[in-house]
């Protein structure tokens, strides 16, 4: 059982799956230390209000915010608030760096590892480290993927390593001072299944926002100019006014993806038991690309996605769609199964079952992030 | 006193702030003395020759006057009313700092039709040396007046300070400055050479008389010698504008620096250095006069050797009055390319090799604040698009190359990826819409190994691009003052003012790096066998500024000499008319020339530009292969 009176302290409470916890544990009247660095003119507290004011939550126990810079050593903290993360007996860590590119990795690094480092050292005496990780820390490894300490022969980004080496690091770190280990690893997380809310826009939403910025740009060069360079693209539009966008995914293997609500619950459930070790938040029903792409042309009145097993090589809007696809890949055409043995066994008795992407709620999440201009609308 | 008279006094006093704001932060930099727009010069400033008939001039008589500094003389009422507010000085000025200078001399005209009205203007009486100038130059190029000579009381040097002269002379030719100097040394007058009523760098000033060469305007072509003649007046611009006219090109480099007095403080650099050189690589022949008033020309086999260079020795106190330098013809088929590098030593180790190779016409390695400034019509986009260069697409160095179809199929071969001409184009004119939500964000959500600015350049793009950001004259516009917009929309009708190879052969955007305040150019020759030093000068620079809490960035990097030698260009930026800035770039710049020094130790071929300032007609092989000469 959590230590439901003591303080818990919470990192990457800004971020996505972060803001949701942080949020779920603050609703309900957990006293909560939270870690935020301030951005731009925002400060650490400005962020958590406006973070707050986002989930519509009013705090039983206002959280202590903590300004802090995670890959900094010692948090850029000061001796006041060092000793206030000392007394710290829980701590959810979901700070994290999710960069894909190489030229970040120096960064994905500091963050996701020397970060997670500064965190352990400033909170000696706990006693429970729960661990964000990702499903995806399992590299390049194929087949059956279990929950349980992951050497994959390889990694597709600096992102899958400093994930894969965060939880060896963490699991030393706590081995060593005996403190109970958590380690969750969350698949692709896309939005509220209920409401569409959401504080993150990419993985699932990534290839939407391209195709409605084809569909958007393609058309008011149709209605408003000449429409020469749509139909250089080979696009056009049919009488209906739906879209044809001619282009071609990779079709072969599945996406696995949650939505948030389901993560919160899961993790929070399992924050709850007594169990230690390695839960993966994945969905035993994965999802193929034909699927979604079915979701795509429905919802938004696009026509001529197609979907193959190999990649094809025609025109800029493929150009794009292919660059794309390379950094996904792994992700979208996933021939993987990931175990969720262990977290079933916690969370069916409980009635947490990872409800499916339904076309409603494809439409729900994506309307949602329409109206948040993709993130752009949200200030946290 | 009456609410409404209150008012009305404390509109009048906030209005007077408002200009004074605007006409203490002229740059000095003389863009308004080069026709560069299109739009005519100011009428003013062509009649009447001195600077301070030129905006540049007015905004400091504007700014002493209303500062009561100087007095109401007839001079300053002569300006004024010389002034016809055209409004040519507010799109000239705009373009270059965003300044609107018209408010000034509409506001210093207002003031003065008011102080005249119960005021007579104080008549400056003449003396003996004035009339003896006067004498040699005719009445109305000699002054004594210090509501003329506050505009040679500044210079485009930021942190200097105001130093008034006694006089001002602007002579028509060589015999008229032989005169000049044979008076000042008979009447022991110091005087101090200014080019355009400024020069590039500053370091113009003095409490003598200051001879201003601007009418000096000879431009005589030999294109069958492939040479020209021009006077000390000759801007780079006008010299650039006739050869081009004609089919040929100049080494030049600021375009309203003037063109002799370009060559004398620093021997010319630009990206054509690459190939066309510097120092006297491009100098046929120079006529000077001597310290004596004498007259002599370089060519002379008795003439003093101002070839030869000594760090030691002070600066070459002879006045150029007039030089035959090189014609480069153009080539039809030339054209421009951008390489993008996410590092500094990919992108020098690339500008080195195309000019051990001899690829190339001009070749610079510049920095993402200097490219975002250079085609940003406005600050605010400038910022937009540093960021988007810097954090969004990965641009951190762009290498310019500029040659002919050869030149560019090489340049192309040797690069990682290319922003071709079109692409260039249609950033430049969309760059209000990359600014907004989409592309750039879509590029950015495809990095992974490939970087965003990799998945910019590929060919195929440009469609996507242009469909995206529908690049235009008119949507470029969108971004400027409502009453500039029709002229902006013009202006870039015009190819060129999207064509990389024009715009660095005239350079005329290269003035908006002192848009957000003025700028302090640090320069120095590197060597190009020794990348790590060059990147440890960067990053001196760079935490030299940080500590120095003032605003620094790399501006560029010319290979010259086949590779061997790079001109590495530091500037730091600061508010001018702030003291505080004035003495924190102060104490900046003492730190700066301890550790260039310290730098210079280390490796004595590393140089800078305090070294080399006015000894310009120095051959570069004097200062550039160190310890290789008999002296």
């Amino acid at each position: 059982m959590s230590m439901i009176n003591s303080p818990i302290l919470i990192t990457g409470a800004t971020g996505f799956l972060g803001g949701f916890l942080a949020g779920e544990l603050i609703k309900r009247g957990r006293r909560t230390i939270l870690t935020v660095r301030p951005r731009g003119n925002e400060t650490a507290r400005k962020r958590v209000e406006n973070l707050l004011k986002f989930l519509n939550i009013e705090a039983k126990h206002a959280p202590i915010v903590i300004s802090a810079e995670i890959d900094t050593p010692g948090m850029g903290l000061s001796e006041e608030h060092r000793r206030m993360l000392r007394e710290v007996p829980e701590v959810l860590h979901c700070a994290a760096d999710t960069s894909f590119a190489e030229r970040r990795k120096k960064q994905v690094e500091a963050t996701n590892l020397q970060g997670l480092r500064n965190v352990f050292e400033l909170v000696p005496h706990c006693e429970r480290f729960f661990h964000m990780s990702s499903a995806y820390s399992a590299g390049t490894q194929e087949g059956l993927i279990q929950e349980e300490m992951l050497h994959p022969p390889g990694f597709h980004n600096p992102y899958e390593r400093s994930k894969n080496e965060a939880e060896k690091l963490i699991t030393d770190l706590c081995r060593e001072k005996d403190i109970d280990l958590t380690i969750f690893r969350p698949s692709i997380t896309y939005g509220d299944a209920d409401t569409g809310e959401s504080l993150r826009f990419n993985a699932l939403y990534f290839p939407v926002r391209t195709l409605l910025f084809f569909r958007d740009s393609l058309k008011k060069d149709i209605v408003e100019k000449s429409g020469t360079r749509a139909a250089g693209l080979g696009v056009s539009i049919n009488r209906d006014g739906s879209m044809h966008l001619p282009l071609t995914f990779p079709g072969s293997g599945r996406l696995n993806l949650v939505p948030i609500n389901f993560l919160v619950k899961a993790v929070t459930a399992l924050m709850d038991s007594s169990e230690i070790g390695i839960f993966h938040i994945v969905n035993p029903k994965s999802d193929s690309i034909g699927q979604l792409i079915q979701h795509i042309e429905r919802h938004y009145s696009i026509f001529g996605l197609q979907v193959a097993d190999e990649v094809v090589q025609d025109g800029p809007l493929q150009t794009l769609i292919n660059s794309y696809m390379d950094v996904y890949y792994p992700y979208f055409c996933d021939k993987r199964v990931f175990s969720d043995y262990r977290t079933r066994q916690m969370l069916e008795p409980l009635g947490i079952e990872c409800p499916e992407l339904t076309p409603a709620i494809f439409n729900r999440c994506m309307d949602y992030a329409v109206e948040a201009g993709w993130g752009s609308k949200i200030r946290i | 006193m009456k609410k409404e008279i209150i008012l009305k006094l404390m509109k009048k006093e906030n209005d007077i702030r408002k200009v004074l704001h605007t006409a203490r932060r002229c740059r000095h930099y003389a863009m308004c003395k080069v026709d560069f727009l299109g739009t005519g010069l100011c009428p003013s400033g062509k009649k009447n020759h001195f600077v301070s008939f030129y905006p540049q001039g007015m905004m400091d008589i504007a700014a002493a006057v209303l500062e009561n500094r100087i007095p109401v003389t007839t001079g300053v009422v002569e300006v004024a009313n010389e002034c016809n507010l055209c409004g040519i000085c507010n799109t000239q000025c705009y373009f270059v700092t965003e300044l609107r200078p018209f408010v000034v001399f509409q506001a210093l005209k207002s003031y003065l039709d008011d102080y005249l009205q119960s005021n007579d203007p104080v008549e400056v009486q003449s003396d003996e040396f004035l009339n003896t100038l006067r004498s040699i130059t005719g009445n109305k190029y000699a002054t004594n007046d210090p509501g003329l000579l506050i505009a040679y009381a500044h210079d485009p040097c930021p942190i200097s300070s105001e130093t008034m002269p006694g006089y001002a002379v602007v002579p028509a030719d060589t015999q008229q400055v032989s005169e000049i100097v044979k008076l000042c040394r008979r009447e022991g007058v110091e005087y101090t050479i200014r080019g355009n009523g400024s020069s590039a760098m500053g370091f113009v000033l003095g409490p003598g008389l200051i001879i201003d060469t601007t009418r000096m305007k000879k431009m005589e072509f030999d294109t069958g010698n492939r040479t020209v003649t021009i006077g000390a007046g000759v801007s780079a611009f006008e010299l650039q504008k006739e050869a081009v006219s004609r089919g040929y090109r100049v080494n030049a480099a600021e375009p309203s620096a003037l063109y002799c007095a370009n060559i004398m403080c620093s021997g010319l650099f630009s990206l054509f250095s690459s190939s066309y050189g510097t120092g006297t690589d491009n100098l046929i022949d120079v006529e000077f006069v001597s310290k004596e008033g004498e007259v002599f020309a370089l060519s002379q086999r008795d003439a003093p050797n101002l070839y030869g260079f000594s760090k030691s020795e002070p600066p070459i106190q002879e006045i150029c009055t007039q030089a035959v330098v090189k014609l480069h013809p153009i080539v039809e088929d030339e054209a421009a390319i951008a390489v993008p590098f996410s590092d500094m030593q990919s992108a020098v180790s690339y500008a080195k090799e195309l000019n051990r190779r001899h690829i190339g016409l001009g070749i610079g390695v510049l920095g993402g604040e200097y490219l975002s400034t250079f085609i940003s019509p406005t600050s605010e986009l400038a910022e937009t698009l540093r960021n988007i260069f810097h954090e969004e697409l990965g641009i951190e160095y762009l290498v310019m190359v500029l040659g002919n179809t050869h030149h560019l199929e090489a340049a192309r071969d040797m690069a990682p990826v290319v922003l071709e001409q079109e692409l260039m184009r249609a950033l430049i004119l969309g760059i209000p819409a990359l600014g907004e939500e989409g592309l750039i964000q879509i590029l950015r959500g495809m990095e992974g190994e490939e970087k965003p600015y990799e998945i910019l350049a590929k060919p195929e793009m440009l469609p996507i691009i242009e469909t995206a950001l529908d690049p235009s004259p008119e949507l470029l516009s969108e971004a400027v003052d409502s009453d500039l917009k029709s002229f902006y929309q013009k202006l870039y009708s015009r190819p060129e003012l999207t064509d990389m190879l024009w715009l660095n052969t005239f350079r005329i955007v290269s003035s908006r790096m002192g848009r957000d305040g003025h700028l302090i150019v640090t320069i120095l020759y590197v060597p190009l066998d020794n990348l790590p030093q060059v990147e440890e000068i960067h990053k001196g620079f760079k935490e030299l500024t940080h500590n120095s809490g003032v605003r620094g960035e790399f501006g560029f990097l010319t290979p010259i000499d086949q590779g061997a030698m790079g001109i590495f260009e530091w500037d730091m930026y600061l508010d001018h008319a702030d003291p505080e800035e004035v003495a924190k770039m102060q104490k900046a710049m003492e730190k700066a020339v301890t550790m260039i020094e310290g730098f210079s130790q280390q490796d004595p071929r590393v140089l800078w530009i305090g070294d080399v300032l006015n000894k310009g007609f120095s051959r570069k092989e004097a200062y550039l292969y160190h310890g290789a000469s008999f002296s």
